[in-house]
């Protein structure tokens, strides 16, 4: 059986794309932050600023105290995703299973192109290679029997190219640290290796030896485990799903509490969800709003709507704001997740009801916007807060 | 004519932004004769507002503004009577503050006026209160007509009040913010019932008749019904609990008899100069009639074996008698009249220091014996300082905990600044920290808020006895902690003349407590638990071990005299006498840093005399005044001042809430010097001395009574060195940590043990140049284990992991905790850790059987570094390695080792060395520095980080626990300190030199 799932990581993702945007950066000492809080943790940086003692997942504030060379930068969101979307389109150009992982990781199902390609070898160098020419990113591969090998190999393994063979897989994750494994993640599993001193997953091998006791010590991580230390893994590169979701996200630029400006933020994101299920003739069963707050907590409560008109939805997802809203903390973003859809029957009715006249109100405004424009016919709070952001 | 009758200051908490000064100064303005104070359900500050009327000539009249759920009511106090029915009426709605205004007051109208604005209310009292003392209020806010409305169908008088909240309408968002911190909401979401409008600010009386002027009658009427209100308030009787001719009588006698019977036990013979001084003392106390309160706290003290009296009255021998002090006053030449003098109205304070594991019983027994209904516990009042209101104004515009500690942790926690706002864009500290918009904003109104009563909480040892109920004098509520408070602070509760006793908890009584406990039971005295030495028997004072100890500055974790600056100041002087430690105790604070100096060179020959021959009372301290009674003598001798000016200008210098009058104490002092002759230049010399001691400053008796209690530390330091260094560390607390404590016995040549599941108690403990360490040192490990393995044990040893894991019912987390710590490692000799974790984990773990698992798939001996990280996970710092070891044979040998800096004065050197404790200060420019305590291996070492390398380095101290240094080794009086050039992370710095710990 030859190993055929590639691993595809492009290393420091986030640094690479701030140095292939500005390329000033590239000799400088730079740390990309998850946010600019004290609280913020480092996502990615250049060797330079380990060298002065940094790390990914540092916190912000400790980072700022330790090294005032250091070039902190904001993380951008939108620059990541759109790259990263860019790289997936151009793998996928050499297999069609293709799995993202993450930004700047992939998996590649390699099975049954050994025809096309003949050597894997070469086949993850001109991947890689093929990367670099387009974006100037660098990425190195892990080719093994299974997603698992392939992923610890690009994570572990300094080289820009490394194959397991089926078979090798235990030999290959013998001397490695028991932590790259998945399941040590696991606090109970991690506080159990840590106990008995456990760091290589090679000890782990020994103890699977004792199978009754291994069971005993590792209870339900047990099985899961074993397998891990021997390099098994059975599952499937898998192409992401498309989700039957209406999302609606909006990211204030500058964090606020206010509470008006908030409350029409809601307001102007449950208008887009009703909008667009009213073009569907649908109705949400399920309506999840999430508060993002500043400090990196977060904070959701969900609902079911119960008509399409823009009042109701409004009314709904502010009520759902309100629950949520529990802190005083600043907000960062507000989304708005409708899912669980069925079609949406108007009644008729023999008189006219509130909820009557609350549709045809949404159906004169969507009309007039479709005309004109959605920013033509604001209320004046959701004006002001758009105007924010 | 216009007088303020609806007046809230800071005391209303979280509701009033108006000081106590600002209240006087705009009355002043205003040129109002009388003035109420009428904060919210409460009277937190009216002994302090009686006292700024009285000296602004303000008649001061007593009330509250009484809120409930949905009504209120203003009462101001007619006479006497009014005042204790005002106490009981705060008192009930502290109780249930639900309840209504009817229910609160029933019962008790006597004497009190009540000014109401909503109908209902007025509706209800009409009935209970007659209409001479029931008023429709006419505040901002309400329309004329409709109070115009209210007084003719109830037939009851008009009286326009301002219903002050703050100072100004600029003033107005603050008091906002107030509501909204009290609400804990944001300032959108805050509903606006629960804050006032703009127009509750200070106006004058042109200012009220514009705003109501249709209602010049009842303008007048707050005037005349302020003339009808109590202002002679006067409090120089000293509430005792039990005032009756015949008891004090009995007092009295019963006191002698004591005081005579100590007095044997004390010296053995009686000579005619203790007699005199006990006659002279026991006259003035009977004629002040103060002889029950001696009573009351020699029965309190009697309730356990080592107590501390401290304070003045460690000068009294009836209290040195009566086992209260320790301290012998005749011996070591302490004024009574610090204490009680002719002239002293109010009550002198008898404060003693239990075991803090002690205290709570204390307590406990005297409101068994007194009662709740006559005692209870004093307040502290909290107020928002700068770092509180930082914190709490950041919460209401949102800010994360993390962009409000980048502020707080900046500001000192005695910082007193208001102008935040310029004080962080000036200070270099504050050069890191994005200062945005909402930042700034948040700091303006911080600045605002600063100094508002927040909430009362309960003061560490001070209790209150009176003679009948409590709530007569003084309104009570029942504090968090389920401990019936007064409303009033120890200040005034001093004031207000009620008696308190201060019963605090002191850890080092409980450090030597615990050491003679150790002692005796190493030495096998012990006959039983309760049966040991007790400390008074122990005679410090001359034994050379302990001097020589004190000379060294070997200090840590002798009481009092642990700190870095007082040990170097003790290694410095050289001259460790009984008597200059109680000068040094006394001199080691912030204002007299540049006398310190002085004394020093005095002390080492420099030739010296007295600023004037009439200051010869300084001559005992180098000519320099270091206790507070010097500065009451120097008032009497200098400005001709009597014993109670004296002693009130030493109080107006040693509290805080006094500050004000400095100035006019100041002038006072200089005039009356300059009538009796003295030179200007004198005057301004003696002032500047007695300006050292505002806010901290102690008397010559507590110092002498502190000192007593560092030299007895230090005795047993020096002659029980483990026992007293194991009693330290299980006592927690201290000016270091117990990794610090630890170092210092290593350092003393003492072995630490691991904790051994066979010899381990709860604490540490003790014993022949060793500590074994308690299992109170093993992170996470739970109480009820260590309690049941304490309790197995007394079954006998446990011979093997088998035998303990079979006896002892433990979770798996704790089993874990205590292998790690090292617990099993004489139990399980032979097994390496990896061994014994396996047969633990095996024993929890397996399905259906409880026994040890016997082979471990992986069983070598875990390395000594791992051990190292095992250590720092377990006890939070390591034992069997130095920290720096791992790092040691990595570094280069330019890099010295603590215990030859002596060999480098006036040169530049490397060190290493691990964080031991630090100290915040300014220079004279008041520019931020640091002073710094680091060890290595070799001994521990005093830095200084002056303003530019604070300014680079201080950063580092907030994360980094391992430093390497480069710093000037300098000299003064025989000790050494580096200061420090560069400092660095050690562990960065080899990470960046790619040197790892293999």
């Amino acid at each position: 059986m030859d190993p055929s799932v590639f691993h595809i990581r492009l290393r420091h993702f986030e640094l690479q794309a701030e140095r292939m945007m500005d390329p000033s950066l590239r000799t400088r000492p730079i740390a990309v932050l998850s946010s600019q809080n004290q609280n913020g943790t480092i996502v990615s940086l250049s060797s330079e600023a380990e060298e002065e003692g940094l790390y990914a997942g540092m916190k912000v504030s400790i980072a700022r105290h330790m090294s005032h060379g250091v070039q902190m930068l904001p993380y951008n969101q939108s620059l990541y995703q759109r790259l990263n979307q860019y790289v997936y389109q151009t793998v996928s150009s050499f297999t069609p299973v293709v799995e993202p992982e993450g930004y700047g990781r992939y998996y590649l199902d390699m099975n049954g192109m050994k025809s096309v390609y003949q050597n894997f070898q070469n086949t993850g160098l001109t991947i890689v290679r093929h990367i670099t020419e387009k974006t100037r990113l660098t990425g190195v591969v892990g080719i093994s029997p299974n997603k698992l090998i392939s992923q610890i190999s690009t994570s572990v393994i300094p080289e820009s190219i490394h194959e397991v063979n089926y078979g090798d897989e235990a030999n290959f994750l013998s001397p490695l640290h028991a932590p790259v494994l998945p399941s040590v993640q696991e606090v109970s599993v991690k506080k159990m290796l840590h106990f008995l001193f456990i760091q290589q997953i090679g000890h782990i091998q020994d103890m699977i030896q004792f199978p009754d006791v291994f069971r005993n010590l590792f209870g339900l991580n047990a099985v899961r485990l074993s397998m891990e230390a021997r390099g098994k893994d059975t599952s499937v590169v898998s192409p992401p799903l498309l989700r039957n979701h209406i999302l609606e996200q909006t990211v204030v630029p500058n964090d606020t509490n206010d509470e008006n400006t908030l409350q029409a933020l809601v307001k102007n994101l449950a208008e887009q969800i009703a909008f667009k299920l009213r073009q569907r003739n649908e109705i949400a069963k399920k309506v999840k709003l999430e508060v993002h707050y500043a400090d990196g907590l977060q904070s959701a409560r969900a609902g079911a709507l119960k008509a399409i008109d823009d009042i109701s939805v409004i009314r709904q997802c502010q009520r759902l704001f309100e629950k949520a809203n529990s802190r005083r903390n600043r907000i960062r973003s507000l989304l708005l997740d409708a899912s669980s859809f069925s079609p949406y029957s108007e009644q008729a009715c023999l008189f006219q009801t509130q909820e009557s006249r609350n549709m045809a109100l949404s159906r004169a405004i969507e009309t007039v916007r479709k005309k004109y424009g959605v920013s033509s016919l604001q209320t004046a709070n959701v004006f002001h807060a758009m105007a924010q952001v | 004519m216009f007088t303020h009758l609806n007046l809230h200051s800071v005391y209303s908490a979280m509701r009033g932004l108006l000081s106590l000064q600002d209240i006087i100064e705009l009355a002043k303005v205003h040129r109002m004769s009388h003035l109420a104070m009428t904060d919210v359900n409460g009277l937190w500050g009216f002994i302090r507002f009686v006292q700024h009327c009285k000296q602004a000539n303000i008649e001061p009249i007593a009330g509250t503004h009484l809120i409930t759920p949905k009504e209120e009511l203003i009462l101001l106090v007619e006479n006497q009577i009014g005042y204790h029915n005002l106490c009981h009426i705060i008192s009930s709605v502290h109780d249930d503050p639900g309840a209504s205004i009817v229910s609160l007051v029933r019962g008790k109208i006597s004497g009190l006026f009540m000014l109401a604005h909503q109908e209902s209310v007025i509706d209800s009292l009409a009935k209970l209160v007659p209409n001479s003392h029931l008023f429709v209020e006419l505040r901002p806010g309400l329309q004329e007509k409709q109070a115009q409305n209210l007084s003719k169908t109830f037939n009851v008088e008009m009286v326009v009040t301002g219903d002050i909240y703050f100072k100004h309408k600029i003033d107005h968002q603050a008091h906002v913010i107030l509501r909204a911190i009290e609400k804990n909401t944001t300032l959108e979401k805050l509903d606006q019932s629960e804050y006032k409008t703009d127009q509750h600010w200070f106006r004058g009386e042109a200012e009220m008749i514009s705003l109501f002027p249709n209602s010049l009658d009842a303008i007048n009427n707050s005037h005349y019904l302020a003339e009808r209100c109590k202002t002679d308030w006067s409090f120089v009787n000293t509430i005792f609990p039990d005032l009756s001719l015949k008891k004090t009588h009995r007092a009295n006698k019963d006191l002698k008899e004591r005081v005579i019977e100590g007095a044997k036990q004390r010296y053995g013979t009686i000579t005619p100069a203790i007699s005199d001084r006990i006659h002279y003392e026991l006259d003035l106390i009977t004629q002040k009639g103060f002889a029950p309160y001696f009573l009351i706290v020699q029965d309190i003290v009697q309730q356990t074996r080592s107590t501390i009296g401290r304070g003045s009255a460690a000068a009294s021998i009836i209290s040195y008698c009566l086992f209260i002090t320790q301290v012998d006053p005749l011996k070591y030449m302490l004024q009574f009249e610090r204490f009680i003098h002719p002239e002293r109205e109010d009550m002198p304070d008898i404060d003693v220091d239990f075991p803090w594991d002690e205290r709570d019983d204390i307590l406990a027994y005297v409101f068994e014996k007194y009662g709740n209904k006559h005692t209870a516990m004093v307040s502290s009042q909290v107020f928002l300082k700068p770092r509180s209101a930082v914190r709490e104004v950041g919460k209401v515009y949102g800010l994360s905990n993390e962009e409000i500690k980048s502020i707080t942790k900046r500001i000192g926690w005695y910082a007193s600044r208001r102008d935040l706002e310029k004080w962080v864009k000036t200070d270099p500290r504050f050069a890191n920290v994005d200062l945005d918009e909402t930042l700034m904003t948040v700091l303006r109104l911080s600045g605002k808020i600063i100094g508002t009563f927040r909430h009362p909480s309960v003061h560490p040892g001070g209790v209150i006895i009176t003679p009948d109920s409590i709530r007569k004098y003084v309104p009570v509520l029942m504090a968090p902690k389920g401990v019936q408070i007064v409303e009033w602070e120890k200040d005034q509760v001093e004031d207000s003349g009620l008696l308190k006793i201060d019963l605090l908890g002191n850890r080092s009584l409980a450090v030597v407590r615990d050491t003679l406990k150790q002692v005796n039971l190493n030495g096998g005295h012990q006959k039983t638990d309760t049966d040991y030495a007790d400390y008074h028997q122990i005679q410090p004072v001359g034994d050379p071990k302990t001097e020589a100890l004190m000379q060294a500055g070997k200090t840590m974790g002798i009481f009092y005299i642990e700190s870095p600056a007082t040990r170097q100041l003790l290694a410095k002087a050289g001259v460790v006498d009984f008597e200059h430690v109680v000068i040094y105790s006394s001199i080691i604070r912030p204002a007299a840093n540049r006398f310190t100096t002085v004394m020093l060179r005095r002390i080492h020959g420099e030739p010296w005399t007295l600023l004037h021959p009439d200051l010869e009372f300084l001559s005992e301290s180098y000519g320099i005044m270091v206790y507070e009674e010097q500065v009451s003598t120097a008032a009497r001798v200098l400005a001709g001042l009597g014993y109670a000016e004296a002693d009130a200008l030493r109080k107006t210098m040693s509290r805080d809430s006094m500050q004000h009058l400095i100035q006019a104490w100041k002038k006072k002092f200089t005039y009356g010097a300059l009538e009796r002759g003295y030179e200007p230049e004198l005057i301004e010399q003696v002032w500047d001395m007695i300006k050292s001691f505002v806010g901290y400053s102690f008397c010559k008796p507590h110092s002498a009574s502190y000192a007593m209690l560092s030299f007895t530390c230090a005795y047993l330091k020096s002659h029980y060195t483990s026992e007293f260094l194991a009693s330290v560390v299980s006592n927690q607390g201290g000016f270091y940590s117990a990794y610090a404590y630890l170092s210092e016995a290593k350092r003393f040549g003492i072995r630490i043990l691991l904790p051994d599941i066979n010899k381990s108690g709860k604490t540490y403990k003790g014993y022949d140049g060793k500590i074994c360490m308690g299992f109170m040192s093993i992170k996470h490990l739970q109480k009820q284990t260590i309690d049941s393995i304490l309790d197995e044990r007394k079954a006998g040893l446990f011979d093997s992991l088998d035998d303990f894991l079979l006896r002892v019912d433990l979770a798996l987390a704790d089993a874990m905790a205590l292998t790690n710590a090292g617990c099993f490692n004489e139990i399980a000799y032979g097994l390496t850790h990896r061994d014994l974790a396996y047969r633990i984990a095996g024993f929890y773990l397996q399905k259906g059987v409880k026994e040890p698992l016997d082979t471990a798939p992986v069983s070598q001996e875990i390395s000594s570094w791992e051990r190292h990280q095992l250590e720092i996970d377990v006890f939070g710092f390591p034992i069997t390695l130095h920290p720096l070891a791992p790092y040691r044979s990595l570094m280069s040998p330019r890099i010295q080792l603590a215990k030859n800096i002596p060999c480098h004065v006036g040169r530049v050197i490397y060190l290493t060395g691990v964080y031991i404790t630090r100290k915040e200060s300014v220079t004279r420019k008041h520019e931020p520095m640091e002073f710094l305590t680091l060890e290595d291996e070799s001994d521990i070492y005093e830095c200084v980080l002056f303003p530019d390398a604070f300014k680079e380095y201080g950063d580092l101290l907030h994360w980094e626990s391992l430093f390497i240094l480069r710093g000037r080794v300098e000299e003064a009086f025989g000790v050494y300190t580096v200061t420090i050039e560069k400092l660095a992370s050690l562990q960065q710095w080899m990470r960046k030199s790619k040197k790892y710990v293999s």
